[in-house]
């Protein structure tokens, strides 16, 4: 439990007390605390995040941008989710395997993007009968 | 007798199921198991978010009318809610690792009450809609009553069924996204009966862990959706919004 504690930073001491409490063992996963890795704390901050980002996201939309609106909307978007996988769904202290698997969801999600809309941007490229 | 041998390592016998070695190859299999599921959600939601943009890509200046006609500030407020909804979730994974049986309940609680006032919220955006005439094939009505938009938008070369088409994709989207909300709502329910008797904080903590993922990906789906449906038009903070 010393060792834990002295490798979890700010949060060990609630850590450590309650893996005690009731006893979870975590094998090799000392380094990073397990699934109880993320303190309360660090959700408040992801949080405060996520509600910059909101207003952020409306402050843009304010100016007419033309097609740089849509653009930042999606960045300051990709920015929410990446912060809401990292921490509220623990990718963070999550294994490799998993990791990996969601990540393969949005794979598989731009080769949809990709191939279907180089398909409609490409129509009427070539001079042929038909089209 | 696999168990058997390592039961005393992870101190959970009788929590970790027969075909598992150990608690922690159990943990990551059900929440390798849950992404599987969620990679399949995210290719559903696909589907619509690519109808989305292939049609407003094609009917740009329609999409932005209909946009228009949304209420930016009831939109801004349920991000808020839903957000606050996944930080309470979080923080039902959090003491329900830790064993904290009163917080978990109360963590629960508070999350199906934020994600009921979405549903609510959601719900009398899509009463005035009725109200106004703006749902394709059960009440299109909006343009018969304001010909001075129709003409409006003639003048710039908007068609109407343009504008229809994005109402459209809003109620595809917005109605998958709330039935993903009301299919939550039951489980959190359930979960929060299930926790105030005492279940999860036995040291059998990860369904709370699973139902957060689902509950997580709900919110990511509506963080694109808002941006996407509700200020495409730009928002105009000193004038009112909606209807």
């Amino acid at each position: 439990m010393a060792k834990r504690a002295a490798t979890t930073g700010k949060a060990a001491p609630a850590v450590a007390a309650s893996t005690h409490g009731h006893g979870h063992g975590h094998g090799n996963s000392e380094g990073h605390g397990g699934h109880h890795g993320i303190s309360p704390a660090t959700y408040w901050k992801v949080f405060a995040g996520l509600i910059a980002l909101l207003i952020l996201t409306l402050f843009v939309a304010m100016f007419d941008l033309g097609p740089l609106n849509v653009a930042v909307a999606m960045i300051v978007a990709v920015a929410k989710v990446g912060l809401i996988l990292t921490f509220f769904m623990h990718l963070k202290i999550s294994t490799k395997l998993v990791r990996f698997c969601s990540l393969a969801a949005f794979f598989w999600l731009a080769i949809l993007f990709v191939l279907t809309l180089s398909d409609y941007a490409s129509r009427g490229w070539l001079p042929q009968s038909g089209k | 007798m696999v168990s058997e041998t390592h039961a005393p390592v992870d101190g959970h016998h009788g929590l970790v199921q027969h075909q598992f070695d150990d608690m922690e190859q159990q943990r990551e299999c059900f929440s390798l198991g849950m992404w599987l599921f969620l990679a399949t959600e995210v290719m559903m939601f696909g589907g619509l978010f690519f109808a989305y943009s292939l049609y407003r890509w094609q009917f740009e200046p329609a999409f932005q009318v209909g946009s228009s006609h949304l209420d930016w500030k009831l939109g801004t407020f349920n991000t808020f809610v839903l957000l606050f909804s996944s930080l309470t979730m979080a923080m039902a994974v959090h003491n329900a690792g830790i064993g904290n049986r009163q917080k978990l309940v109360n963590c629960l609680l508070l999350t199906w009450v934020l994600g009921a006032a979405f549903l609510g919220i959601k719900a009398m955006e899509w009463k005035a809609d009725f109200n106004v005439g703006l749902i394709p094939g059960v009440n299109w009505t909006y343009y018969d009553h304001h010909a001075e938009e129709l003409k409006a938008l003639a003048e710039k070369n908007i068609m109407p069924h343009h504008v229809m088409m994005y109402f459209v994709i809003y109620f595809c989207m917005t109605g998958l996204h709330a039935i993903h909300m009301i299919i939550g709502l039951g489980i959190v329910g359930y979960f929060t009966w299930l926790a105030y008797r005492g279940k999860f904080t036995d040291g059998n903590d990860q369904p709370v862990e699973i139902l957060g993922l689902y509950w997580h990906l709900v919110d990511i789906v509506w963080v694109f959706l808002f941006p996407l449906l509700y200020l495409i038009a730009g928002f105009h903070p000193f004038q009112s919004g909606g209807h």
